[in-house]
């Protein structure tokens, strides 16, 4: 949840591990920002000049591009500022038990699993068809969250079924929208 | 035409039957992740082909205040948004859900919906030719004007730092400019990508950004139990949250009928700008997307005012404002109604039955929406093995259904990528959807207004409207900044 | 509240139920078997996707089966027209055919070309024409043309078929204008009713009743006589000025590789559907310009067009 505003009572938390720690992954985002800043910018300044230079294709992403490219570096700075203010670990240092250890992996192993099969579901629908595919993915996700018993995977199948026959019956019979197709359906 | 009559016009089983059916339509259409209003009407217009006019308009006035209220049901409870003034929604609707209070949720916006759309249909009935001409006034100069008052909301939905409020927002803006240019020949930023040349379609970004970005949160949440709350508590509006919301929703509605008035103007913005100002106004800014009912009730005022408002360039002028009106626009005509100076001139036969349809369909939306909101807001206790394939397919069946590309499914997937990112590293997804909805209104008017003036830029100070818009910019701008200064000031003295 | 009006109510609020019978007779092989896709390469609710929403509507009874209707905007209609022409031509889709397309040929080699296509009739045509305000600076064409100021133009969007029409007279009249695109054909109406742009060329159906309020001066139309609505307005030559006629038009195309059976079928309720005067009455509400030419007509009129746009868009500066 992205907690709001340039408010007090939001002011900066460095205690939490997130905001704090482990700078690498924190630079992902306003690196990537920066990226996408420049190549925009260089991008802009490269349109064909045409005889409406008045309204030139690249003078407001350009403007724009360079904002970006600013506020980037400046929350890149931000963030090795409030590095260098923490004198001190963040949070006190506990013992991770191996419970919490395992737990942890579970829930790591969960979300890859969770964004890769996204991932395959746009790639493979195409080919697949929308039933199929959806019914897989639905089914998948659903189990990740159940007992791996017998119950636990009936009870996925006709929840991902279920699921596949409201979007049917709903967009493409129902109101006549648009439904992915697929070469084998 | 005299009262009497108008009520005779409307108050018979016949009309009645279609104003009912078009609410319904309309919410049912609107829980519907990616079926907005204009589609719901687009969808139906055939069906009004054989009916009489004010049969035909009835309906679709109906579904247009149904389908702008009920989008928020999902936005509030799935955090995935019907249509793009949704995004606003979300903003305070689920973290009320999030904290069991889903029915309280529910109610105050179908509460926020109906008082919007009535005010906004009394200043239709009231105010539909002066307001007209306000709709006239507007230039490109006064487009780009409003477009800078609106990117001054960034303000209410930043996160704890500016640059990375500004990263978002200038983000969001230069994703709107991916696509063939709006005034010269030229595709931009594709970068060899035949298929971006259509741009980065909005809805489908946003599901991604919202919807699919929480999927991927959940299932990497450590301890996740085995559904979100176990209560939605109560659904009616208490007396204490009525009076707490009243200045919310007023200046909503107010903000609603303006912007819906100005073509192009949308529920999307409104309810942004809506939503930025109350915040400016409350006396609890610190709740603002922490589940503020404010907030809610500001947003959802706003986009349900943007129903009337969007019906005075329409009617009075022959224009319609957003593509909603412009699907209406047709259906009149397909009924050989030319709406425009000469319907209102015709002594109003059609048009007073019609804005009193509207009141009612408004009454009656509240009433079926009560009635419904307890089961509704119930999705809010599905457990996560079904809420979460849930939200994962309507993301990709909502994203998919406007347009029917392959394409969308990746502009979805995509920015769930960044949304999930982003929400990660407090960058606010929010201000990103603001610049996605602001960045064509700027870009467009701003060279608009350039052509016009043949490159002098002194075109967007010289005219009254435009100006005084660009000083409330800046005056707004630096009066909340100095506010906040100061509210952080008191904090650290009180903390010290 | 007659019978036809309960059936409408019916589907309506049956909205999931009574719509699942439709579409999946199939099984024969007598064209048409099962439902027809009518593609309309616009979003849905513009004057085009109604036009082809209503023609659809009344070729159902003409075809005796469902015409589904199918909004695949992008691309200035490219998109929708680049899907048609990959279609099985089995005549089970069809699609919407306006003026655009000679655009996107000519400013786009890899936008479908005309001869991917099976031009089957063409419905609709409607003569542009100019506007300016009644109490704008310009009061006639003569004052258009000998302005010793920039004079800006209103248009519907970048290279559109009112762009090109003013793009026409700036041409033959040897100056250039400033055009300034608006969001469709609305917004350039608003902003000429608002004085923000002096003249705008657009069709007639929109602007008709601000003529007759007195707020706009309809000035010449872009043909070769005048229209029969408007037989006051002179045409271009009329005025002493050599403006080619210029107009937009609607039709329905099929993908190449028709069957001949099934070709024939099609066309002959593709005309029935013209014919019938349900759909006339309709169409006439809707203020279309009914004008029929057949496939040969069709094909013809716009292979004749296509150079006269490419040379036009290549003067407006806007190919490549």
């Amino acid at each position: 949840m992205p907690t709001s505003d340039l408010d007090p009572d939001n002011a900066l938390d460095t205690t939490d591990p997130e905001a704090s720690g482990q700078l690498g992954w924190q630079l992902v985002l306003p690196l990537g920002f920066l990226v996408v800043g420049t190549m925009i910018l260089v991008a802009s300044t490269q349109f064909p000049d045409t005889a409406a230079a008045v309204t030139a294709p690249g003078l407001y992403p350009g403007i724009v591009s360079v904002v970006l490219i600013v506020a980037s570096l400046l929350s890149i700075g931000e963030l090795f500022a409030v590095r260098r203010r923490r004198t001190e670990p963040a949070a006190p240092v506990t013992a991770v038990t191996d419970e919490e250890r395992r737990d942890s992996r579970r829930t790591w192993a969960r979300a890859v699993t969770v964004t890769v099969l996204s991932a395959l579901y746009v790639v493979v629908t195409p080919y697949a068809g929308f039933v199929v595919t959806t019914f897989l993915y639905c089914f998948a996700i659903s189990l990740l969250l159940r007992d791996r018993s017998v119950r636990g995977v009936v009870g996925a199948a006709l929840i991902a079924g279920g699921l596949v026959a409201a979007a049917y019956y709903g967009f493409a019979v129902g109101l006549h929208a648009p439904l992915p197709k697929g070469v084998l359906f | 035409m005299d009262f009497g009559q108008v009520l005779g016009e409307v108050l018979n089983p016949a009309s009645m039957l279609w104003i009912m059916v078009g609410v319904l339509a309309g919410l049912l259409v609107g829980v519907i992740p990616g079926l907005t209003a204009t589609v719901a009407i687009a969808l139906l217009v055939p069906l009004t082909f054989n009916l009489d006019p004010l049969h035909s308009l009835l309906m679709l006035t109906g579904i247009f205040s149904g389908s702008m209220y009920s989008n928020s049901i999902t936005s509030i409870t799935l955090r995935t948004p019907g249509n793009p003034a949704g995004a606003v929604t979300i903003l305070d609707g689920y973290p009320l859900a999030l904290r069991g209070e889903a029915g309280r949720a529910v109610g105050l916006a179908a509460w926020a919906s109906v008082v919007g759309g009535l005010l906004s249909v009394i200043a239709l009935t009231f105010l539909a030719p002066p307001l007209a001409s306000i709709a006239l006034e507007f230039s490109p100069a006064e487009y780009f004007a409003v477009g800078l008052l609106g990117l001054t909301t960034v303000i209410a939905v930043s996160g704890r730092s500016v640059p990375r409020a500004v990263v978002a927002t200038a983000f969001g803006l230069l994703i709107g400019t991916v696509g063939m240019d709006p005034l010269v020949t030229q595709s931009r930023f594709t970068f060899g990508q035949r298929e971006l040349t259509t741009g980065i379609p909005f809805l489908p970004a946003i599901i991604g950004l919202f919807a699919l970005a929480e999927v991927f949160r959940l299932a990497g949440e450590r301890h996740l139990g085995s559904r979100a709350v176990a209560t939605i508590g109560r659904v009616l509006p208490t007396r204490q949250d009525l009076r707490r919301t009243v200045r919310p929703i007023s200046l909503g509605s107010v903000i609603g009928i303006l912007v819906g008035i100005l073509p192009g103007g949308g529920g999307a913005m409104a309810s942004f700008l809506a939503y930025g100002e109350s915040k400016r106004y409350s006396r609890h800014p610190e709740e603002y997307g922490k589940g503020s009912i404010e907030g809610l009730t500001a947003a959802d005022s706003a986009n349900n005012g943007v129903t009337g408002g969007a019906m005075v360039p329409l009617l009075t002028l022959g224009i319609p404002g957003d593509a909603v009106t412009a699907v209406m626009l047709g259906a009149l005509m397909v009924q050989g109604i030319q709406p425009g100076p000469r319907l209102f001139a015709g002594g109003g036969d059609l048009v007073y039955p019609l804005f009193f349809g509207m009141f009612l369909a408004n009454i009656l939306m509240f009433v079926v929406a009560m009635a419904l909101a307890k089961p509704l807001a119930s999705i809010a206790m599905v457990p996560y093995s079904i809420l979460l394939p849930g939200i994962a397919m309507f993301s990709f069946v909502g994203a998919f259904a406007a347009t029917g590309r392959v394409y969308d499914l990746w502009v979805a997937l995509a920015f769930g990528f960044i949304g999930y990112l982003m929400n990660k590293f407090d960058y606010s997804i929010a201000a990103v959807a603001l610049g996605l909805i602001l960045g064509p209104i700027i870009e467009s008017n701003l060279r608009r207004g350039l052509v016009m003036s043949g490159g002098d830029w002194s075109i967007f100070v010289s005219r009254p409207i435009s100006l005084g818009v660009i000083l409330l910019a800046a005056a707004l701008l630096v009066f909340t900044v100095v506010q906040q200064r100061r509210r952080r000031a008191n904090a650290e003295f009180l903390v010290e | 509240m007659n019978t036809r009006q309960k059936m409408a109510a019916l589907a309506v609020v049956g909205l999931g139920l009574s719509l699942t019978a439709c579409g999946t007779a199939e099984g024969d092989s007598t064209y048409p078997s099962g439902a027809v896709e009518l593609v309309i390469p616009w979003d849905a609710g513009g004057s085009s996707d109604l036009a082809a929403r209503l023609f659809g509507s009344h070729l159902e009874d003409a075809l005796g089966t469902t015409v589904t209707a199918m909004n695949i905007p992008g691309a200035n209609g490219a998109q929708g027209w680049a899907d048609l022409a990959a279609s099985e031509p089995d005549g089970n889709t069809i699609g919407l055919i306006t003026y655009d397309i000679l655009t996107n040929q000519a400013m786009d080699p890899s936008a479908t070309q005309l001869d991917e296509l099976d031009f089957l009739m063409q419905f609709e045509e409607q003569p542009l024409a100019l506007y300016v305000h009644s109490e704008g600076d310009f009061q006639s064409v003569d004052e258009i043309v000998e302005a010793d100021r920039q004079v800006t133009f209103g248009t519907s969007g970048l290279g559109g078929v009112f762009h090109q029409g003013a793009g026409l007279l700036a041409q033959s009249v040897d100056r250039e204008f400033s055009y300034v695109p608006f969001d469709g054909s609305g917004g350039q109406l608003t902003a000429m009713v608002g004085q923000h742009v002096d003249a705008i060329v657009i069709s007639p159906t929109a602007p008709q009743q601000y003529v007759e309020d007195g707020t706009l001066l309809m000035l010449a139309v872009f043909a070769d006589e005048r229209s029969e609505a408007f037989p006051d307005v002179p045409t271009f030559q009329e005025l002493g000025y050599d403006v080619p006629a210029h107009s937009s038009f609607r039709g329905i195309a099929a993908p190449k590789g028709l069957d001949d059976e099934v070709r024939t079928t099609l066309v002959e309720a593709l005309k029935e559907t013209y014919d019938s005067p349900e759909f006339q009455t309709k169409a006439e509400d809707l203020e279309l310009q009914l004008t029929y030419l057949d496939s040969e007509e069709f094909t013809g009129q716009l292979n004749t067009m296509a150079p006269t746009v490419a040379e036009l868009l290549t003067n407006l500066g806007l190919t490549e």
